[in-house]
């Protein structure tokens, strides 16, 4: 008869994949009960904090595997770790244009981009920079700098900014959490000279080409759409991705992130449709975020499909 | 490579082992400094089997639990010298200073 002890620990198994349960639970039960003999234990002790921690670690190593896994795990991984350098590549974009307005005293509360200080925008680019160059750690500690700058400082915030600060921070949030889950001890080292190369781009879609114009008409047009050229980059990589097909990490991650999107555009969709005046800029928007649900919805059924093949091998 | 690593390569050096053989083992190596989880043993153990530094031995059932023995492989004991060549390297170095500053 199983003790309580036991059953408690075959529980916490429970949160590794069934695959690496049916290998390796009996083997670990026997491992964590060795030293656990004492009949009052058996009956009222727990699991330690330390066993949780290090048991949870190794859930997110196999489930989220990068090798020596089945090929829905090392996809589930590599969606992730995908997910997590988009995501970087997206908020280097954005923090490039808020260090420009920053810098220049041009950022405007609304409707462009919310307000970002100067030392957050560095840390924005920072983290991104280390993880293409190969500085794992430190990455990930700007990430959660980042994600705690979103948490802590951004809610504090007076008005109707305060909410749209949160909703940019959602990216952020995500980009920090598949950071720091995706790219565990286990994974490989991103190929960083691609993402580097990435970062132009980037740059460029985060250029202020309101400053090009002195008709108003168009730098409130451009206030609201070319600072935000990030969803019409993924429109158009997903839609490069299924017409040109390739891995299913690269499809699923791009739905990921034409999913994330969706809050502030809709934030935008709604804040124009008050405008009375804004007809076409409405319509640019109401289209643009129609499209990227298409794209996100084909994306996930383009990846499920893809799902049925034998993937194809994705360093991030 | 890590110390984890480095320590159940070596717990392995000697003879193949049962997972709570290798913790024990472990431990002594480190005399008590590295205790390893369960999740973390099994962690390193997944990746010696991947990177093929080690492979499975046996099965036995102790006290009606299984233990699963892992051994090391030829490729383990290449990678665990060429561990022991740099670390020598590195206390060699260290010594040759130390003993310069008459701290050693």
């Amino acid at each position: 008869m199983r003790s309580n002890l036991e059953n408690r620990y075959r529980r916490l198994l429970r949160v590794l994949p069934r695959w690496y349960r049916d290998e390796r639970e009996e083997e670990m039960v026997g491992l964590f009960l060795a030293d656990r003999t004492d009949d009052l234990d058996l009956e009222h002790g727990r699991p330690g904090w330390g066993e949780t921690g290090a048991t949870l670690a190794l859930a997110v190593r196999t489930r989220l595997a990068a090798s020596a896994a089945p090929d829905r795990a090392v996809v589930l991984g590599d969606v992730v770790r995908l997910v997590a350098m988009v995501g970087l590549l997206v908020q280097l974009s954005y923090a490039f244009r808020w260090f420009g307005q920053a810098l220049t005293s041009t950022a405007v509360e609304s409707p462009g981009a919310p307000a970002v200080p100067v030392a957050v925008n560095l840390v924005l680019v920072g983290g991104p920079l280390a993880m293409f160059t190969g500085h794992r750690t430190l990455a990930k500690v700007l990430a959660v700098l980042t994600a705690l700058y979103g948490v802590v400082v951004v809610p504090l915030t007076d008005g109707p900014v305060a909410f749209l600060g949160l909703l940019w921070q959602v990216p952020m949030w995500a980009t920090a959490a598949a950071l720091l889950v995706g790219f565990h001890r286990d994974a490989p080292a991103p190929a960083g000279r691609p993402w580097l190369w990435a970062c132009v781009p980037a740059a460029v879609v985060a250029a202020d080409f309101g400053a090009l114009t002195s008709s108003s008409a168009v730098v409130v047009f451009l206030s609201a759409t070319a600072g935000e050229l990030v969803p019409l980059v993924v429109i158009a990589a997903g839609a490069v991705r299924l017409v040109r097909g390739g891995s299913v990490a690269w499809t699923f991650a791009l739905a990921v992130w034409s999913v994330l999107l969706l809050p502030v555009e809709l934030w935008y969709l709604t804040l124009y449709l008050s405008y009375p005046s804004g007809t076409a800029l409405t319509v640019f928007l109401a289209v643009r975020t129609a499209v990227l649900v298409v794209v996100a919805a084909a994306l996930v059924v383009a990846g499920l499909r893809g799902l049925r093949r034998p993937p194809l091998p994705v360093t991030p | 490579m890590t110390e984890q690593t480095f320590l159940v390569l070596t717990a392995l050096a000697e003879e193949p082992l049962h997972g709570y053989a290798i913790v024990q083992a472990v431990e002594a190596l480190s005399e008590g400094r590295t205790r390893l989880r369960v999740g973390t043993l099994y962690g390193v153990l997944d990746r010696l089997v991947a990177d093929g530094f080690a492979e499975r031995d046996r099965e036995e059932v102790h006290q009606g639990r299984l233990r699963r023995y892992y051994r090391l492989t030829d490729a383990g004991v290449r990678a665990l010298q060429a561990e022991v060549v740099r670390l020598s390297a590195n206390v060699a170095a260290a010594a040759f200073v130390l003993k310069a500053r008459g701290a050693l």
